[in-house]
């Protein structure tokens, strides 16, 4: 290790960052991060984008990180500024996202006796990052910065927080920064063994009814090549998670759609039926499985997935290979031997019966029947949204019915163009987090889809986009509802909408205070024509309103905890329940 | 006097080791893992190894067999994990130190002596009316001494977390090359030792 000039913490910070590339944070300043804060302007390699909540900051960086793959990073102060980042740690932890957050905390000896906005920042964080690291010593400051830096984008992606006293960052050092490249504790990973190896195979050439189960991890690593050339090679059915969305073109005709909750009935009814699930890079989480004690109940289960914790966490599996998708899938396609006659057959008819399925569901869709009233449906938006950008832009969704129906209505063809809070179903997380997007991918054009309830908990954001000139098409779609637990209360509270009719802003207005142009759309005829102003638009956002039946639901869908083929489907003719439109 | 609580269930538990390297927050990270991934705990010891900033974690937990796979599992997500394993159905020396104080007069003390010679523990402190009483062994020995001093009145007592270590044949080891933060440490004890 060389020697190096001496520099304060403050200054090692944006060092670090530097040296991983980072080039543009989002923060928000306060007393304890000022030293950091003030350093900024020695470093202009690096731009800060001022957020209006910390909440906002980590989803911008998260969406930023998902779009990228690198690191996105966060300044926040101590006390409130670092409590406010924990739901968007948690997001990121959930869908294993690489935000890293870094911190000020009140000088080391002020800390234990309850200073002005202190808080026990790393015990907050722990649970909801990969790692929290306080640093007591300015000394320890360059290798941190580089462990939690490569932490975040190791292994299985996820968020790291640096907590930083106000002394260490004011404190000077000489302490040099590691020569190579920061190797992390712990074994690395085993290479795939011959035995297991030969197992997968058995249970994949043995199988009639396969299914695969394409999860996030096939994005993180990179795999969708390979995944389609697995698919193709056996004729093997796919289905996806919501996070898995885009690893295979959803128009292949192997592709069954989303899995789940609101998952496709032919998705659900295959695994049901199948004689072998190979579930690469998901999680078996509960929104996917339904009752655990059925789920699949005549399946083998393949599991591959890079963290050595998620096989076997929830589904007891066959055989587990614990690895990077992308070369534990081509190991297994250099010896995976193409279908015979026999096993063609199989995967022909196994195909038919779920074609059969595919065929029953589309003449439920509600988009094919004939519309009722005037009124649009929230998935008409999104089929509108699908047509009029050829299905290749990028889509931001925040977590409720639009963001179902988003995963049901607009098929995405490439990897990267959903971006959505899955694990976590963190309501707010559209508006900066399709920021965050945007600004890893200026060239891409990104859509931030959400509803009226969530929108309105990140709406201060809009200032954000405005003071960075981002591009960036915001819709609301109002059904005026909580819409998501509404349907919860249709379906399982006796229709008691308690606390879910919500009262909004005039959406179009706001924007305008922001200096935002904006438009509101009721009428059906009039989707097209706004889709089109939206993307026409250039050198900033514009936000579009589009008013929906207030009390339509997301079908099909399996009720929590019940089986994964018990599903609710879209009753014909649909009776609209309520028709009397709320006011609040 | 205060009143002794009735000792914990003998149900044999679950017993995790692992090897991990000894950072300043390893304790309070552990413990944090432990709480979120919803485990019943019943110990948790750390304590360092011959080998220079590398601690041994010792867990013990109630619960099915599995949920020690599972913490195996849980425990590789730690950062500074370097190894764990499961040794709750090896054969394995496990071990717990109590140290009870218990009343005992100049009459009463050979007789606790004798007790103590039947448990291979020790008095370790003697005062003019309590003696303090030293024992290793396993949880079961341990509890077995308690029933027996109880009766002259133990005043106050403390036991150690247990620690466990497999027998011949099987032992933790780690393969990967040293982390930066450890080459780091070990390049800084040299640096100090000159």
């Amino acid at each position: 290790m060389s020697r190096q000039a001496r520099r304060s913490g403050a200054d090692i910070v944006w060092e670090g960052l530097s040296r991983h590339g980072v080039d543009r944070v989002f923060g928000y300043p306060g007393g304890a991060i000022l030293p950091t804060y003030d350093a900024l302007d020695r470093h202009p390699g690096i731009h800060h984008v001022l957020c209006r909540h910390e909440q906002g900051a980590t989803h911008m960086a998260d969406g930023y990180a998902r779009a990228s793959g690198r690191p996105g990073v966060v300044l926040a102060t101590s006390g409130p500024g670092a409590t406010n980042l924990v739901t968007g740690l948690g997001t990121a932890m959930m869908d294993s996202s690489p935000v890293v957050c870094i911190t000020g905390q009140v000088p080391t000896t002020a800390m234990g006796g309850d200073a002005f906005q202190e808080c026990d920042t790393t015990g907050v964080a722990a649970p909801v990052t990969k790692h929290a690291y306080l640093v007591r010593e300015v000394d320890d400051l360059p290798l941190v910065l580089d462990e939690a830096l490569t932490l975040a984008v190791s292994g299985r992606p996820g968020p790291v927080l640096v907590d930083i006293p106000k002394d260490v960052q004011n404190a000077c050092t000489e302490a040099p920064w590691p020569d190579t490249p920061v190797r992390l504790p712990g074994s690395p990973q085993a290479e795939l063994d011959p035995d297991t190896l030969k197992a997968a195979l058995d249970l994949i050439e043995s199988a009639r009814r396969p299914v695969i189960l394409a999860g996030h991890g096939i994005l993180l690593s990179g795999a969708s090549d390979e995944l389609l050339a697995f698919a193709e090679r056996r004729s093997i059915p796919v289905a996806l998670t919501l996070l898995g969305k885009g690893c295979l073109p959803e128009a292949h005709p192997l592709c069954l759609g989303m899995m789940g909750m609101h998952g496709t009935a032919p998705a659900n009814r295959a695994i049901q039926e199948a004689d072998l699930l190979l579930a690469f890079g998901m999680r078996f989480d509960d929104r996917v499985t339904g009752n655990l004690a059925t789920y699949a109940p005549s399946a083998r289960k393949l599991h591959i997935d890079i963290d050595a914790a998620e096989i076997g966490k929830n589904v007891a599996v066959d055989v587990g290979i614990v690895g990077d998708l992308r070369p534990v899938l081509s190991s297994l396609l250099e010896h995976l031997a193409p279908l015979n006659d026999a096993a063609a057959d199989a995967a022909g008819e196994w195909r038919d019966e779920i074609a059969s399925w595919t065929r029953d569901a589309d003449e439920r869709d509600v988009l094919r029947r004939p519309q009722i009233d005037d009124s649009l449906l929230a998935a008409e938006v999104i089929d509108a949204l699908f047509r009029h950008t050829g299905g290749d832009v990028i889509n931001v969704t925040d977590v409720g019915q639009h963001q179902m129906w988003e995963a049901q209505y607009y098929p995405h063809s490439r990897p990267g163009t959903l971006v959505t809070s899955g694990g976590m179903g963190t309501m707010g997380f559209a508006l900066p987090a399709a920021l965050g997007v945007k600004m890893a991918r200026p060239d891409e054009e990104v859509w931030a889809i959400a509803g009226d309830g969530g929108f309105q908990m990140t709406q201060a954001e809009l200032a954000t986009a405005v003071q960075e000139g981002i591009e960036l098409k915001v819709t609301v779609i109002n059904n005026g509802y909580l819409g998501m637990v509404r349907q919860w209360q249709e379906f399982f509270y006796d229709r008691r909408y308690l606390a879910t009719p919500v009262l909004s802003p005039d959406f179009c207005r706001l924007a305008e205070a922001y200096g935002i142009p904006a438009l509101r759309v009721s009428r059906r005829e009039d989707l097209g024509p706004a889709i089109d102003r939206l993307r026409a638009h250039r050198g900033g956002p514009i936000l579009a309103e589009f008013v929906v039946e207030q009390h339509d639901a997301v079908y099909p869908m399996v009720p929590a905890g019940a089986d994964l083929d018990a599903m609710i489907r879209r009753p014909h003719p649909d009776p609209r329940p309520n028709p009397e439109p709320v006011r609040v | 006097m205060p009143e002794i609580p009735e000792p914990r269930s003998t149900s044999q538990p679950l017993v995790i080791s692992a090897l991990a390297e000894d950072r300043p927050d390893l304790l309070p990270q552990t413990v944090a893992l432990l709480r979120r991934r919803s485990f019943q705990v019943r110990s948790l010891s750390i304590g360092p190894t011959d080998t220079p900033h590398v601690a041994r974690v010792t867990v013990t937990l109630d619960g099915p067999q599995r949920e020690a796979k599972r913490l195996v599992r849980e425990l590789g997500r730690l950062l500074y994990v370097l190894s764990a394993d499961d040794l709750s159905d090896v054969p394995r020396v496990g071990r717990q130190l109590a140290l009870v104080k218990v009343t005992a007069d100049a009459a009463m003390r050979p007789q606790v002596a004798q007790v103590c010679e039947v448990f291979r523990a020790r008095i370790v402190d003697v005062a003019a009316d309590t003696v303090i009483v030293e024992a290793t062994g396993n949880v079961d020995k341990i509890d077995g001494l308690l029933a027996v001093l109880r009766p002259f009145g133990i005043v106050e007592m403390v036991r150690s977390e247990p620690v466990a270590l497999a027998r011949s044949g099987r032992h933790l080891a780690y393969s990967s090359p040293p982390s930066t933060w450890l080459e780091d440490r070990l390049r800084t004890d040299s640096k100090q030792a000159h």
